[in-house]
């Protein structure tokens, strides 16, 4: 059981149990003969006097921490808290604090009694009440309290031992619950307390403002220069300057570490002098790392670097002065080789995010050999995990291919708890910084090898993908996996990647006799009976592949389709496909077979799955490289609720039934890609990504969109098989938007299918809707026609992407537009008199409100085409307003469903330089933002 | 603070943990201390927190904090709470610790 700061002699009288009985059985029948006479005390006649009750209700409270349930004595413990004798009342706490329940009865008192602790004045009562609120920390005890407690803490003559306390207090309760906490004037007179006398004080309050700076960074902006002149007073101090808080020669090491902490809430201090004012103290502090130790006590050494590593946190942090992050860098590769583990874990974690800084990343690369050294020297895994953090981060093209090298053989020996993190990491590096595939495909080959087990799906999907997509790699890695195959032993992972690369660009290789057609089929045959179901679904598709591309094969490759181990198999997915493949290759003309199996389609670009599933492993901390979060964003994009869903279900491989049906049919249309790129569960797991992305987007779209921002109808996108028309209308908040798609072929569009996809940014504000498909099939010359409704519920930026795929004569064809869909479409225009308007440019004065732009005329500067464009853009154009004829002005509201955001703008063009300066003032800072981009590009 | 068997001798929690939760928190937070040898580095991480412990004779000290704490300053703070506890009991042991 938990033992407590309570002392157990109070179990003095005679026999010996000292709460340690020697059996179960003892301890609880004398715990109970203890509970019924304090029952019988309590309950008595003869009041208790304040000791005995002190002592009953500590005996209970002490049965109940050995173990005990207890149902009664609250009362009493209430009754302790009025008394005006410390031992007694501390008592009362003690059994509050460890035993309160929501007995609204009893919170009553006791809120009472610690009400009237704290008006007390006592400074030990005081310090007992706040110490109760704090332990219970209840959002009852918040509600009571919240308002109180600030007032004691920057009252004037609040005791500092109280002060401290209430500091504490406070910042409990504003833990649990932050709404109860309010925001007054009292927040500046705690930043106040940082300048207090008392360092106790000051190390309270500073943990309590760096908690609240976090959620109200305004209100405590001024802790900053107040923490920055406390630190540089600690810093410069006099070893013994502090007396009490000076630990081993260092001054005040927690205390200093608290305010290197506060300061980390805020960008680096504006103000010159507080600027230059930190630097100095951070130059200290690293120099004082360089001097001599003052003491050799290892307690003196630990302080310094508690407060060094803190300071190096904050260079990281402002990320501004490349001499501070560089010698930071310095001072930490000097850790790397100090003996204590310790030093070296903290040094190689730390470095690990300057190698993110592009002022320290040169810095960081230095200590590249001190790294390796550190992979496979240390005898702590913890320190070897850091370490090929601290290489992962540091990679870049520069060295790559040894770090990757690094990596492989350290994964050799590495413990097993964290091989798949760095099998995740050598894939992404390799593939990142591959600027030879052939170096990629070697890499990842490795990988399987050495550690197969812990390659996950992603990485061999991966491998797969970028072996498609670049066709200058393609025969290499045929005869690469053709060779690996051959080790009599290999990885399952192998074996998957070596079938479908094989099933793909086995013709490459099937010149060289050593590695003929039917070379290649044994041996990936051999190795069939020994893999599971999903290899083996694979492996089937690989062999009606090669039907495809190795004719001679074809009798040979049927016989084992026809076995009755594939065509009987128990397994309905490998049944199904032997049975299917064998008609297949039975039924099917050349020219189908070439058609149905023809070789995949690049995959579309997109972010590396391996990458997503890292991040998913280990969270964004560990994944600090510039690029990576970067890339973070466009995750978003892919990853998102939007994969269309018709494109899915078509890519994945259809019911049972229906193929079965479809393949006694004349040519077998599959939806999609083939059917026979690889198991049945993992075909949809590569395609059910891929499916959702969308082609990036055309050509050209950009300039189209810019001319629908003042316009509604016309041409929105055209290449040589289709056009797009759009006509479209908006009132308000609400739009409708027909497309027009043109098939300019004489040929049909196959699984024609247009999605809509908003971003996940965009989706809250802006809700489109496709009320109806349109019909799969496209005839040779025909428009068909489809309508979006459209609904801003606030102000957006992006604008929604259609996407549009379909097959045109065999090959899959994918578009994406951006729908001109912006946010002046909901302007709703305003006419006003000139003194109207410039009373109400007046009060949007705010800086936030006004957006102003400068540009160059990229068109003629017409004035009858301007009208027309500021009229097209939505907003009334108000003549006779501005001073200045040549000037335009124009105003009116946008209207989104949650509210209406009056816009106001002014044109004013300069014939001479050809120029403009336009102007926007609206309510809502975005939205200024967003208009002024848009109209500035019409000119 | 645990004792080498893995018996919690104090602990605090500051923030509230279910009591069933607590033992089965401690024990697998002892374990993932106990385990560690001499020459392993004083931190690890337990879920989100991150663990810093060290040893006193029979006695581990182990502190759980999230990632808005310095470890060397907590590692550092662990030695002064001993000294503390020195102080106020005159060389502390184990069996003291239950007593007081």
């Amino acid at each position: 059981m938990r033992s407590c700061g309570l002392s157990v002699c109070l179990f003095h009288r005679g026999d010996g149990c000292n709460g340690l009985c020697k059996s179960k059985e003892a301890e609880i029948k004398r715990i109970n003969k203890e509970l019924a006479n304090i029952r019988s005390k309590f309950k008595g006649d003869k009041a208790l006097d304040g000791y005995s009750k002190k002592k009953y209700v500590c005996k209970l409270l002490f049965i109940f921490l050995l173990g005990h349930d207890i149902d009664f004595g609250h009362m009493e413990a209430v009754n302790l808290l009025s008394s005006n004798r410390y031992t007694e009342k501390q008592i009362g706490y003690l059994f509050i604090s460890v035993l309160v329940n929501s007995n609204s009865e009893l919170i009553r008192l006791i809120n009472n009694a610690i009400k009237n602790d704290l008006a007390s004045r006592n400074p030990t009562f005081m310090g007992l009440a706040l110490h109760c609120i704090a332990s219970v920390g209840s959002r009852e005890m918040a509600e009571a309290f919240a308002g109180e407690i600030p007032k004691v803490l920057v009252a004037g003559d609040t005791m500092d031992s109280v002060k401290q306390s209430a500091a504490l207090c406070l910042l409990r309760l504003y833990r649990t619950s932050p709404d109860l906490v309010p925001m007054g004037d009292w927040t500046s007179r705690v930043v106040h307390l940082l300048n207090d006398q008392h360092l106790g004080v000051v190390t309270a309050a500073t943990s309590l403002i760096t908690t609240l700076a976090q959620k109200n960074p305004e209100e405590f902006k001024t802790s900053v220069s107040l923490a920055v002149s406390r630190l540089s007073r600690i810093v410069t101090s006099a070893s013994t300057d502090l007396q009490d808080y000076t630990y081993y020669f260092v001054p005040a090491p927690w205390l200093s570490v608290k305010l290197l902490r506060l300061l980390q809430c805020y960008p680096p201090p504006e103000d010159p002098a507080v600027r230059g004012r930190l630097t100095e103290c951070l130059e200290t502090i690293l120099n004082k790392a360089q001097e001599p130790p003052k003491s050799k006590k290892v307690q003196h050494s630990n302080a310094k670097n508690a407060v060094l590593f803190e300071a190096i946190s904050l260079i990281i942090h402002h990320d501004s002065e490349p001499n501070l992050l560089v010698r930071a860098c310095n001072q930490l590769g000097q850790f790397l080789q100090h003996r204590e583990t310790n030093l070296r874990y903290l040094a190689l974690e730390s470095m690990c995010t300057l190698a993110s800084s592009e002022f320290s990343h040169e810095a960081v690369k230095t200590h590249i050999e001190t790294v390796i050294n550190a992979l496979k020297t240390e005898r702590d895994v913890s320190v070897r995990q850091r370490a090929v953090d601290l290489l992962y981060a540091m990679c870049d093209r520069s060295n790559a291919p040894q770090i990757v090298a690094e990596m492989l053989s350290y994964l050799e020996t590495a413990d097993y708890s964290i091989r798949e993190e760095i099998v995740l990491k050598v894939a992404i590096l390799a593939e990142k910084y591959a600027v030879d595939y052939t170096w990629y495909v070697d890499t990842i080959l490795n990988l399987i090898r050495i550690a197969g087990d812990y390659v996950s799906e992603e990485v061999w999907y991966r491998v797969i993908q970028i072996v498609i997509n670049r066709d200058d790699v393609q025969g290499y890695a045929a005869k690469t996996v053709f060779e690996a195959l051959q080790a009599p032993a290999c990885h399952e992972n192998l074996v998957k990647v070596g079938g479908y690369i094989l099933g793909e660009f086995g013709n490459l290789i099937a010149g060289d006799p050593r590695s003929s057609p039917l070379i290649q089929f044994n041996l990936l045959h051999s190795k069939f009976h020994l893999c599971s179901v999903p290899t083996r679904a694979l492996l089937l598709s690989t062999y009606i592949k090669f039907v495809n591309l190795f004719p001679e094969v074809k009798p040979t490759i049927q016989d084992v389709l026809r076995s009755d181990s594939q065509l009987r198999n128990a397994d309905v997915e490998l049944q199904q496909r032997a049975v299917e493949y064998l008609r297949l290759s039975t039924v099917a003309s050349t020219d189908i077979l070439a058609t149905v199996l023809e070789e995949m389609p690049p995959f579309p670009e997109r972010e590396s799955s391996i990458l997503a599933k890292l991040k998913k492993k280990k969270g964004p901390s560990t994944v600090t490289d510039l690029e990576d979060t970067k890339r973070e964003r466009s995750v978003d994009v892919n990853g998102g609720p939007e994969p269309a869903p018709a494109s899915t279900s078509a890519m994945s491989t259809p019911s049972p039934s229906a193929d079965l049906l479809g393949l006694g049919a004349a040519p077998p249309a599959p939806a999609g890609p083939p059917p026979s790129s690889g198991g049945g569960g993992l075909l949809v797991d590569v395609f059910s990504d891929s499916a959702s992305v969308v082609a990036p987007l055309a050509p050209g779209s950009e300039d189209n969109f810019a001319r629908f921002v003042c316009k509604n109808n016309g041409v929105l996108f055209e290449n040589q098989l289709l056009q797009i028309g759009l006509k479209s209308e908006f009132r308000q908040n609400l739009g409708r938007m027909f497309i027009f798609y043109g098939n300019k072929t004489s040929t049909q569009f196959l699984n024609f299918t247009p999605t809509l996809i908003c971003s996940d940014d965009l989706q809250p504000n802006i809700l489109g809707f496709i009320t109806k498909p349109v019909d799969p099939t496209v005839e040779g010359g025909a428009q068909v026609q489809q309508v979006v409704n459209i609904e801003c519920v606030s102000d957006f930026t992006e604008a929604p992407v259609l996407n549009i795929q379909f097959r045109y004569g065999g090959t899959f064809q994918n578009v994406s537009v951006q729908l001109p869909i912006t946010l002046n479409k909901f302007f709703q225009p305003t006419e006003m008199a000139s003194q109207d308007f410039f009373q109400r440019w007046k009060q949007l004065s705010n800086p936030q409100q006004e957006v102003q732009n400068i540009f160059k005329a990229k068109h003629p500067m017409d004035t009858e085409v301007t009208k027309a464009k500021i009229i097209g853009f939505g907003s009334a154009l108000l003549e006779e307003v501005d001073p200045n004829p040549a000037n335009f002005v124009g105003a009116g509201i946008i209207h989104t469903k949650t509210t209406q955001i009056g816009c106001l703008l002014r044109l004013e063009p300069n014939l001479q330089a050809q120029m403009y300066r336009l102007t926007l003032r609206t309510s809502k800072e975005a939205v200024s933002q967003r208009l002024c981009e848009l109209l500035s590009a019409q000119f | 603070m645990v004792n080498k068997q893995g018996q919690t001798r104090l602990s605090k929690y500051y923030e509230h943990v279910d009591i069933n939760k607590r033992t089965l928190l401690e024990t697998e937070v002892i374990k993932r201390c106990l385990s560690r040898s001499n020459e392993q580095c004083s931190f690890t991480e337990y879920k989100d927190f991150r663990l810093i412990y060290r040893q006193y004779a029979a006695l581990f000290i182990v502190v759980g904090v999230d990632d808005t704490e310095t470890e060397m300053a907590i590692y550092e703070f662990i030695h002064n709470f001993v000294e503390v506890l020195d102080e106020y009991f005159s060389r502390t042991i184990s069996l003291q610790k239950i007593n007081n």
